[in-house]
């Protein structure tokens, strides 16, 4: 059924062979993948699922990522010569660093995770100059990022806070907060390293294991939740509660969101898999869209069929990259060492009409 | 008169040129309408943005189901507008080629623009950085059925459009498929586009203030073509560029800093912009910002040559996202036939000559630093600079 489902929509499958998950004594965990790519991604995902984000530390895991990206000087011209790049980006649950690295120089990847994990290069001339950066960074946020941010405040209230912060807020911060937030992040049960590319798994995943080894550590601690308060929905975005990840719950709503995306002009949808209580943001580009008229003509069933197809495309759509694999792995992995992509394909095929209808309603009551 | 319309008759209707790319590998079907604009004022450049999306909704002959039906499952037809052209593109299953044409057909000569499509509400979606990108300007006017129709008609000529189709199909079997649909190219009589002069309109300032220098038209062949993607690479793509090393991290008035290229209505044009605040569009430090990125031209080495060059490799041999080309689509590398289709036949149209990332490649290692170095100062000094 899955190979059937990757060649019909283009898909390329990876065997349980070409993968490779280690979960390391101390907990850390390295998990890659061998596929044909001309680069190999290499991402370290530091997990922060069991301490969130709180008001008095509000954007400083995303100073944190725009400090640390630069701590190491001269590794972005070493990599941008190579052909190579390095991303950076900060979610609710994780920061992520990604080496998108030429197999020759995979070496500069190790090189560049190893200083990561010791020194996160955080000071006070470091934290001025990327206050500034994130000042001027939340000035250019999109409508839609704007979006996500008052729907997750709206359905969660401060239990929804953002991970980007504001430019008040993260100029707070002083060197002894960064440093201490990154001694937690980098505890091992927080760490994954998460790759996929022209690789050997054994060569990678023992260089890693070196690299991770030399961890503090540690047991994850309990999963905090977050109460559901409110909902939110505009005239060309609406936001729904999703229950963690993958629960039945989830999977309906997702089959929603998806469902309402299918029958949209140009749409987009907004989810990030947690273990906590998450949102789906769904809206359209198209300037002449109206989800309240989609809301209020579309036939529910075909809504549904629709959700489970476009759905399973944005699971398997997760792993059509190399990219896209290390992320979607990695990330998973990051939440639960037993998390993993290939066991979820069928689960939008099992979706319930019944549960489903509950988060179509729920859509339909927010379309404006 | 009459011998005029006999000529027609004997000639039969024209029908825009289509242009084969088989493909044995490729699992579906690739449509790609590239469509040359004249020149429109804003308010003919809105109301056309409109057009284009209600147009793929429905025509008369195929309902919104239908269109759903045979765009291949989860696509939608990919719209785009800029200075130059309008892209209308789709993807169908193989067996749905004639279909395809035959709605992208429909699209282009007979939308409906019917009222409650054109009335429904307006979202507000907005992004401070897309004047950056963008190559015209357009300001919102009331819409009308019959000016909409009209643009819509007037644009839409056989001598404007060009058919690029790419997937596995027997040669000349799209072109015969096309031609045979010829009856719905009938001759039009010549008209003035609607809305010859927009309303008064005040510009209001972007938030935040975007600064940008931009540079004279370009006559790009192909070698034009890797020298200006490598001045791009030195000035404004990647965390060693020297925009990001100057405006971001030694003046500390930009976050986000790009050069890139992007056709504007003057011609295709080299950009260099920041998102900055207001200290960043005061004349005294537009005039710092452009003196050291002079002086840093002037002291480029070699080794700023080769981690220039890397980057070009990054995007045009190992898929990196950051290609320096403003054109609607995400990554040129992708898997995406059908912004692969849209690439290709864009660029020979436009250019006459073949996109390729290899040759650009070729090209961009040949280029001397010297070259370079006066290409970057021609770039500074010639450039006009523009604040949003």
């Amino acid at each position: 059924m899955i190979s059937l489902l990757a060649t019909i929509i283009g898909i390329q499958q990876y065997r349980e062979s070409d993968q490779l998950k280690t979960i390391l004594p101390n907990g850390a965990i390295v998990f890659c993948e061998n596929r044909r790519s001309p680069y190999i991604s290499v991402q370290l995902i530091l997990s922060n699922r069991d301490f969130p984000d709180q008001p008095n530390t509000y954007g400083y895991r995303h100073l944190l990522e725009h400090i640390a990206a630069r701590s190491i000087k001269g590794h972005d011209y070493d990599l941008e010569t190579s052909g190579s790049f390095l991303f950076a980006s900060t979610g609710r649950d994780w920061l992520k660093f990604e080496w998108r690295i030429v197999p020759e120089k995979l070496g500069l990847a190790f090189k560049g995770i190893s200083k990561l994990l010791k020194d996160c290069g955080a000071n006070e001339e470091n934290i001025k100059r990327e206050s500034l950066a994130i000042k001027h960074e939340l000035e250019l946020a999109t409508s839609v990022e704007r979006s996500s941010k008052e729907a997750w405040t709206a359905i969660y209230g401060e239990s929804g806070i953002d991970p980007v912060g504001t430019a008040e807020s993260v100029e707070t911060a002083t060197p002894a907060d960064l440093n201490s937030i990154w001694q937690r992040l980098t505890k091992s049960s927080n760490v994954v390293i998460s790759a996929s590319g022209p690789l050997d798994q054994k060569t990678f995943t023992a260089s890693a294991k070196d690299i991770l080894s030399g961890l503090v550590s540690s047991k994850p601690g309990k999963i905090p939740t977050r109460a559901i308060g409110g909902s939110y929905g505009s005239r060309a975005i609406v936001a729904i509660p999703v229950p963690p990840f993958p629960t039945k719950g989830s999977i309906n709503a997702l089959v929603a969101a998806f469902g309402l995306a299918g029958r949209l002009n140009r749409p987009f949808v907004v989810y990030t898999p947690s273990l906590q209580p998450g949102v789906a943001l769904i809206g359209s580009s198209d300037p002449f869209q109206s989800i309240k008229q989609v809301t209020d003509t579309e036939d529910p069933a075909t809504v549904f069929a629709v959700g489970r197809t476009n759905a399973t495309r944005w699971l398997m759509n997760r792993s059509y990259s190399a990219e896209g694999s290390a992320e979607f792995n990695g990330t998973l992995l990051s939440l639960s060492p037993t998390l993993r992509p290939a066991k979820l394909t069928n689960e939008f095929e099992l979706a319930s009409y019944i549960e489903f209808e509950r988060y179509w309603n729920l859509i339909r009551e927010v379309a404006k | 008169m009459i011998a005029t319309i006999l000529m027609v008759l004997a000639q039969g209707n024209p029908v825009p040129e289509i242009i084969e790319y088989p493909n044995p590998n490729q699992s579906a079907v690739a449509i790609e309408a590239v469509v040359r604009l004249p020149k429109l004022n804003s308010s003919q450049r809105y109301v056309l943005s409109q057009a284009m999306n209600i147009a793929v909704q429905m025509t008369p002959e195929y309902g919104n189901r239908d269109v759903l039906r045979i765009l291949q499952t989860g696509t939608r037809f990919q719209l785009y507008q800029a200075a130059d052209h309008l892209r209308i593109g789709l993807t169908v299953e193989n067996d749905d080629l004639g279909a395809g044409l035959s709605l992208l057909r429909s699209v282009l000569t007979e939308p409906t623009f019917l009222p409650d499509t054109i009335k429904v509400q307006k979202s507000n979606l907005t992004d401070p950085w897309a004047k950056a990108y963008g190559g015209f300007i357009s300001h919102e006017v009331p819409l009308d059925r019959n000016v909409m129709m009209t643009l819509w008609q007037g644009i839409m000529k056989p001598q404007n459009i060009s058919v690029g189709i790419s997937g596995q199909f027997a040669d000349k079997v799209p072109t015969e498929k096309w031609k045979a649909m010829q009856s719905s190219w009938t001759q039009r009589p010549q008209s003035d586009l609607p809305l010859p002069f927009p309303p008064k309109h005040t510009e209001m300032p972007n938030n935040p203030p975007l600064l940008i220098f931009e540079s004279k038209p370009i006559k790009m062949d192909q070698a034009k073509l890797a020298s200006y993607l490598l001045a791009a690479n030195v000035l404004g793509v990647g965390k060693d560029s020297l925009q990001w090393l100057i405006a971001r991290e030694e003046m500390g008035i930009s976050y986000r800093q790009e050069s890139f290229l992007v056709s504007t209505e003057e011609g295709w044009k080299f950009r260099m912009a920041y998102g900055t605040d207001q200290d960043g569009t005061k004349p005294e430090t537009i005039t710092a910002l452009k003196q050291k990125l002079k002086e840093r031209c002037a002291a480029l080495t070699q080794s700023d040559l080769d981690h220039a060059v890397g980057l070009g490799r990054g995007y045009l041999v190992n898929q990196m996202p950051t290609l320096p080309i403003v054109l609607g689509i995400g990554d040129v590398l992708s898997n995406n036939v059908s912004d692969r289709l849209y690439l290709r036949h864009y660029w020979k149209t436009k250019f006459g000559f073949d996109w390729s990332a290899n040759t650009t490649f070729v090209l961009m290692q040949q280029v001397e630093l010297g070259n370079l170095k006066k290409l970057l100062s021609q770039i500074l000094d010639e450039s006009d600079v523009r604040i949003y």
